[in-house]
């Protein structure tokens, strides 16, 4: 019975999981790069949604509407001035290019904020539901919803939008999509600026339920990572199964062995996957792969 | 797979829902040049890939030497004998054209002075001109050269038997023929050849039989000649059936 | 300029100047030349880049540390046993990871570095959790202690000394060539014969040990150690960002990165004092980012390709005036 709860709230968590990697695995899958500074985007997102709510009292759930558009735009530039110079270049140039805004933009928000740990705390944040057994906590439902349904928009999208099908023919061929007319150059940057507008999303759903504080990224982009190659490096509908996986597996070990613990088995689930199946759940094999071909 | 130096038995490859080889055998015996050939798509590629250890097979086996070797890494199969060149010439461009040739001969062991030698040797039957170039990194030299250089590494590891990958791509017909001249040469030295190809010329040239591939699956092999003449091998690479003079 | 030449230069220098913060510049700067080094072998050598060196940093600090605590081990031997704990995760990680095509060595010991900050937070009976643990001041040799800090600027420059002469005689031995080799293009390398695998894992493998030591170095220094500063992101940032901007693959390089950022780090720290903290962090980003865009090199790449076309240059012009 308790271990229902768990797992409830694994899945509760790992809708939010889900969310911020989806894009960072459709940036690997379609840009071919690594974006490091993904966390960042998070943070920035939850920043924004704090700034909102303290000098203007906007709840973290309405601020979603601006933090999306937001980091989207954000994204948009960034692809645009650091990313597409390194498309073509080495892979030690991609990840530091990432690497040097992820220092950036941490060290920038430090010195907006500093260091302390922030948080909201809203009206209604400890009212819960009762399903049966279930104990429910309202941010964790409300976020889990707006999480999936974010995801399984994306996934409509990619399924039926020509921008989406452009994204997905990008991911399989850029060359051949390239000659069949697509601007390939814009299906990266609609990639990547979506990869930063469903990461800033995912940092105000986060809000009601962690504090922010400068480097809160570089645990998220860890997750989003290790959620990204568990479901398959460039497959959305996987990262959206392994971060619900991850969710359940993260709670989980927190109640099975202890609760400091928890965050510590990704690693050991990273090592795990890379191991056995480097692909993923629902990777094709080579898809690890980051060869510019 | 007997007696033979290399040998493929019911090789398969299937890339997502493609068999792009699909129960291919075929094998090489010492001293001979064998050309691989096929139509784009045919699965040439593949094979070539799948029996110098880049790629496991699905399903078929690989023996080399009377070893069986399916599966095995490329670096050891180098160290058994079998080496091949890429068709994008891949040399180490970073690297000093010496260098490039020494990092060969490194299979081989010995001391630095044997390594040294070893890629002296391995760059002679280029001519003296590639003596120039020692010192270059081999980014600079021109298409040819780097070529050369990536030929001139394949051989210090001294091989039994060496494997290329469309090695006329950009030639012209005079270092084609200057190509051919070299093959030939490193046969009568001991050295067993296969090649991917489409220069007809280099095939119909040097080729003691010729493999041709389609559609994944073996179509046909045998001497040059004979395999020229063949109305299945015209049609694959024409794509419709000859009409004859009696059928019009 | 030659190896002997800048060691008697450090040598040099420490025993000249009397000044303690000039001394403890110098102290930083082979410090962290030191640490670049050891990230050159496997980031810039053989080209497998490493986002969380820092794990192998601070595994190393608290090794011998608690070696000295608990067992009452001499720092030499704590180090050592450092050394060889985090050579066997480098080895592991590195074989897990480099196997594979993609980033996820760089993944991987980003992930480590974040799982060793959490163990060392949360296993308080091991580490004294957030709390740290602290050095005895013993000064003397045998307990890799100075009362000088001109004798820590020494063990530092000892430390440099050793990881660049490990970075000499991969250079100019043949496995400089196979490393090379492999950088530039694992395949063609392991079609000749190259063993890539097994070359990759053990640069990663000698890198992280060196790593550990420069750990143990910190905590003997400053006598104070805490999973914080030693199990910190900004470590493994810094200590590559050095060895990219001096020059990757080439022993000049990590020390004339580190000649010019660590005093630019410590300055920039220091003219603003603590109302900007992260202030030369900021900076770093963007000069990272410029650097990797328009130096891809590194500084004495770049710098000796420029004086050999200068050089070139004046030449042809000689040539030509006398014709």
């Amino acid at each position: 019975m308790v271990l229902l709860q768990v797992v409830v709230s694994g899945l509760l968590l790992g809708g939010i999981y889900a969310l911020v990697s989806v894009g960072l695995t459709l940036t690997f899958g379609v840009v071919r790069i690594a974006n490091f500074a993904h966390g960042e985007f998070l943070m920035v997102g939850m920043f924004l949604a704090w700034v909102l709510h303290e000098r203007a009292g906007i709840d973290p759930y309405l601020a979603c509407v601006v933090v999306g558009p937001a980091l989207f735009a954000m994204g948009f530039l960034v692809e645009r001035s650091l990313i597409r110079p390194v498309i073509q270049a080495s892979h030690m140039a991609q990840i530091f290019v990432t690497v040097g805004l992820a220092v950036f933009l941490q060290n920038g928000a430090l010195m907006i904020w500093g260091a302390d740990h922030r948080g909201v705390i809203l009206p209604y944040a400890d009212r819960v539901w009762f399903v049966g057994p279930i104990v429910l906590s309202l941010p964790r439902v409300v976020a889990f919803a707006v999480a999936m349904a974010l995801c399984l928009a994306l996934l409509a999208f990619l399924r039926w939008t020509y921008w989406g099908k452009a994204v997905r023919a990008t991911a399989e061929d850029r060359e051949i999509t390239r000659v069949m007319g697509i601007d390939t150059g814009r299906v990266y940057s609609l990639t990547f600026a979506t990869g930063a507008g469903l990461a800033g999303i995912a940092g105000a759903l986060l809000l009601p339920m962690y504090a922010v504080y400068p480097t809160v990224g570089i645990q998220f982009v860890l997750v989003a990572f290790i959620v990204a190659v568990l479901g398959g490096l460039g497959s959305a509908v996987g990262a959206i199964l392994a971060g619900l996986v991850i969710g359940v597996v993260e709670v989980l070990s927190g109640f099975l062995i202890a609760p400091g613990l928890q965050q510590a088995l990704y690693f050991v689930v990273f090592l795990l996957v890379l191991i056995v199946r480097p692909a993923g759940l629902l990777g094709r094999r080579g898809a690890e792969e980051l060869v510019v071909t | 797979m007997n007696g033979a130096l290399l040998a493929a038995a019911a090789l398969s490859k299937r890339f997502g829902g493609v068999h792009a080889v699909n129960g291919i055998s075929l094998e090489v015996r010492a001293g001979e040049i064998v050309s691989l050939v096929g139509p784009n798509g045919a699965g040439k590629t593949t094979v070539f890939n799948l029996v110098t250890g880049f790629i496991r097979p699905d399903a078929g086996r690989v023996a080399f030497r009377g070893r069986d070797v399916t599966g095995m890494a490329p670096e050891k199969l180098c160290r058994l004998g079998l080496v091949r060149t890429f068709q994008a010439s891949r040399v180490f461009g970073d690297m000093r054209v010496e260098d490039n040739v020494k990092v060969g001969a490194m299979v081989r062991g010995g001391t630095g002075a044997a390594i040294e030698q070893g890629a002296r040797d391995a760059l002679d039957p280029f001519g003296a001109r590639m003596h120039e170039y020692l010192d270059r990194p081999a980014a600079k030299l021109s298409f040819a050269n780097r070529r050369r250089v990536e030929l001139a590494r394949a051989l210090a590891t001294r091989p039994v038997l060496l494997a290329m990958d469309e090695p006329t791509a950009g030639m012209n017909p005079a270092e084609t023929r200057e190509l051919m001249d070299l093959i030939r040469r490193l046969r009568d030295g001991g050295l067993t050849v296969l090649v991917i190809e489409h220069d007809m010329t280099l095939v119909m040239g040097i080729s003691d039989r010729v493999i041709v591939l389609d559609h994944g699956e073996l179509l046909t092999e045998g001497p040059p000649e004979a395999v020229r003449a063949n109305p299945r091998v015209i049609e694959a690479y024409l794509g419709r059936p000859i009409v004859t003079a009696e059928s019009s | 300029m030659s190896f002997g030449g800048l060691l008697a230069l450090g040598a040099g220098a420490l025993f000249a100047i009397s000044s303690s913060f000039w001394l403890d510049l110098v102290f930083w700067i082979c410090f962290w030349a030191a640490l670049a080094q050891a990230w050159n072998i496997v980031g810039g050598y053989v080209g497998q880049l490493s986002l969380g060196h820092t794990a192998f940093f601070g595994l190393g600090a608290y090794t011998s540390t608690l070696a000295t605590l608990r067992w009452d081990l001499t720092p030499w031997l704590g180090g050592l046993m450092g050394a060889l704990i985090v050579a066997a995760v480098g080895f592991a990680v590195a074989l897990v990871c480099l196997r594979l095509r993609g980033p996820f060595f760089a993944l991987a010991t980003l992930a480590l570095a974040e799982l060793l900050l959490i163990v060392a937070v949360q296993w308080r009976a091991l580490t004294e959790g957030s709390e740290g643990l602290t050095l005895p001041f013993r000064p003397g040799l045998a307990n890799l202690m100075f009362e000088t800090k001109a004798g820590f600027g020494l063990y530092a420059l000892g430390l440099l000394a050793l990881v660049t002469a490990v970075t000499l005689l991969v250079e100019h031995t043949r496995v400089g060539l196979l490393l090379q080799a492999i950088k530039n293009d694992e395949d063609a390398a392991r079609s000749v014969g190259v063993r890539v695998l097994r070359w990759k894992v053990t640069a990663a493998a000698v890198s992280a040990a060196l790593t550990a030591l420069g750990g143990t170095l910190y905590a003997q220094y400053l006598q104070v150690i805490e999973p914080s500063s030693v199990f910190n992101w900004e470590v493994s940032v810094q200590l590559a960002l050095i060895a990219i901007i001096g020059g990757r693959g080439n022993w000049l390089g990590a020390i004339v990165g580190s000649v010019f950022l660590t005093p630019l780090a410590i300055g920039l720290r220091a003219w603003l004092g603590g109302s900007y903290a992260g202030l030369h962090l900021v900076v770093y980003g963007p000069i990272l980012i410029v650097s990797v865009l328009f130096i891809p090199e590194g500084i004495v790449p770049w710098a000796s390709e420029w004086m050999r076309s200068r050089r070139a240059r004046r030449h042809a012009a000689a040539v030509g005036a006398g014709a």
